[in-house]
């Protein structure tokens, strides 16, 4: 399980760096993604860009982690590719998250050029 | 990690273990299989979401995460149908549950579902299952519309 951290500002922005985020490593993610809020982050961003594929046990990796970052922070979702969004689609799930189609569009235009 | 394969222009067939890693790899051979066929690439995604909810639950529910149990996938098609068939010889299947409601009322946020999923992907995207359980195998049959002739 690999990811990458960078910080724009309040925003964090999390990359998995991983091309499935399937049943075999949905533990793992959750882990990764605890840890980084563990260490502070109270806004992220989750950059899905590397994600062709995601299943069910995927998306229930996602939902537990912003239901751990709760109420009090901010946890959004950019770059879905078009496997992992019809999974988001179908199961309603686009309506729970604030997905964003780039990370750009999910950080303040100040920071963007950074991006 | 395979015991036994066999792919040819209209048949796809894997036997493997029941391990995570191995579902993962097993459906990375598929989908090169149907993106190899004009017509079945076009719903490649909505195949490989619904074998991966499959065999997930072979994995967790059938075996019950023991990693010694044999899954095999047969996939060919018939007809203007593909048909997925997955066997194991786990616990007896309990049949086809029917989906969860997503359209439900608002839901608070700490009620959102971690799991139940599964099924409503597979239900979504397939147009026929069928569930053969007896003589200590259960299979699992999945069928997916392809109006188009793939020659």
């Amino acid at each position: 399980m690999e990811i990458s951290v960078d910080q724009y500002g309040s925003k964090t922005v999390v990359k998995l760096l991983e091309n499935r985020l399937d049943a075999a490593m949905a533990v793992r993610f959750k882990d990764a993604l605890k840890t980084v809020v563990d260490d502070g982050a109270d806004f992220m961003i989750l950059d899905m860009s590397d994600v062709g594929f995601m299943d069910s046990s995927g998306l229930g990796a996602v939902v537990a982690h912003m239901k751990y970052m709760g109420t009090e922070r901010n946890f959004e979702i950019a770059n879905l590719t078009p496997t992992v969004e019809k999974v988001f689609k179908l199961t309603r799930m686009d309506s729970v998250f604030r997905i964003h189609k780039t990370v750009a569009d999910a950080i303040p235009e100040d920071l963007e050029s950074a991006v | 990690m395979n015991e036994t394969s066999a792919t040819t222009q209209n048949i796809f067939q894997r036997k493997f273990k029941s391990e995570q890693e191995n579902v993962s790899l097993v459906l990375s051979e598929f989908d090169l299989w149907i993106r190899g066929d004009a017509a079945l690439k076009s719903r490649s995604d909505d195949v490989a979401i619904v074998l991966a909810e499959t065999l997930n639950n072979v994995v967790e529910h059938a075996y019950m995460g023991a990693t010694n149990g044999d899954i095999t996938l047969y996939a060919a098609m018939e007809k203007d149908q593909l048909c997925c068939e997955v066997c194991d010889f786990g616990e007896k299947f309990p049949g086809i549950p029917q989906p969860q409601d997503m359209n439900g009322p608002e839901q608070n946020f700490e009620d959102l579902p971690e799991g139940g999923f599964g099924w409503f992907l597979i239900h979504s995207l397939t147009v026929r299952i069928e569930s053969l359980t007896g003589d200590g195998s259960n299979r699992l049959r999945l069928f997916f519309d392809f109006p188009c002739e793939t020659g």
